[in-house]
């Protein structure tokens, strides 16, 4: 079957000592209904193609809103589909339809708090293990005073998926299978409580490896 | 309960357990990190969107067993998705291929 699809933007919102800071990156997500001729097989397949929201802050440092949620659905999709589709009830590939035919959803919102992408800055730009969260109340704590998240929100588009994030990330090419802490991607230790050792490439961007 | 009877259910859990972690969970919200019962999550197959495993349909995650009724310290469970029966053999070993994946 072919995929529904729709675009949309995702803004983020940072108060800071020296005003307002934007950023904003355009996302495609697709869903389709599958044959599954196995039990085990899934019968819904879907995806979420773009790079992470990048803000640049006066203080020199960037913050990046993730490809990934610690919400219930996990990814991008689930957040456009619960912040824009009123009749959303965890039904992918139909909130997907009725999402990118524009009928009976919202063409813009705000996500809800519980809905954000995960939150993340660098300590140190150049190296990918100084990765650090950014909890949603916490960011005069890692920024200083004055600085706060305004809102996050969404908004269907048709501008094209956003491209060239890799000049955020220097060393980006030398981690396309690596954790941020420089382990193997192939597999991940759940036991292992820094955060690098569970983010990679992968969660910045779907473009890099295209 | 014979232990035999707890370690076959529990092995049929983590089985389970497999289809609701990673990507395309069966069931949302779950830590991907954490316990069942005393069996500790130790690691996880690679679940980026992007990745030749996702696009596979491929996953698997790694139990730590110790304190488990039925298995020695230290010993590990490996669960993944899928069958292991012989699909060319349809009705013979586990028989999945006839009767489908049950686990009880």
């Amino acid at each position: 079957m072919f995929p529904y699809r729709y675009r949309f933007e995702l803004t983020v919102e940072i108060d800071t000592p020296q005003g307002l800071r934007k950023g904003a990156s355009v996302y495609e997500v697709w869903a389709s209904n599958k044959t599954a001729l196995l039990p085990e097989e899934a019968s819904r397949d879907w995806g979420v193609r773009g790079e992470a929201v990048a803000v640049d802050l006066p203080n020199g440092q960037t913050l990046f809103a993730l490809l990934k949620t610690n919400a219930k659905h996990g990814d991008l999709a689930g957040l456009s589909m619960t912040a824009l589709d009123p009749a959303f009830r965890n039904d992918i590939v139909e909130s997907a339809a009725r999402i990118a035919s524009g009928k009976g959803v919202k063409r813009q919102a705000e996500v809800a708090a519980g809905d954000y992408p995960m939150l993340v800055t660098f300590r140190d730009l150049t190296d990918p293990a100084s990765v650090q969260a950014v909890t949603p109340t916490g960011f005069a704590s890692v920024f200083g005073p004055g600085y706060a998240l305004r809102r996050i929100t969404v908004q269907i588009t048709d501008q094209p998926v956003t491209t060239g994030g890799e000049r955020r990330l220097p060393w980006w090419s030398k981690y396309l299978d690596r954790h941020l802490d420089g382990t193997s991607a192939t597999i991940e230790d759940m036991r292992d409580e820094n955060l690098a050792a569970h983010l990679s490439v992968g969660n910045f961007s779907t473009e890099y490896v295209r | 309960m014979s232990s035999e009877i707890s370690r076959n259910v529990f092995l049929s859990i983590l089985a389970v357990d497999s289809y609701n972690r990673g990507y395309g969970q069966g069931i949302l919200g779950l830590s991907p990190s954490g316990n069942i019962g005393n069996a500790t999550i130790e690691f996880q197959s690679r679940v980026s969107p992007e990745s030749g495993e996702v696009g596979a349909g491929f996953y698997a995650i790694a139990y730590d067993m110790t304190g488990v009724a039925g298995f020695s310290a230290g010993q590990t469970v490996i669960a993944y998705r899928g069958t292991d029966a012989n699909l060319a053999d349809r009705c013979g070993t586990g028989k999945d291929g006839c009767n489908g994946a049950s686990y009880l």
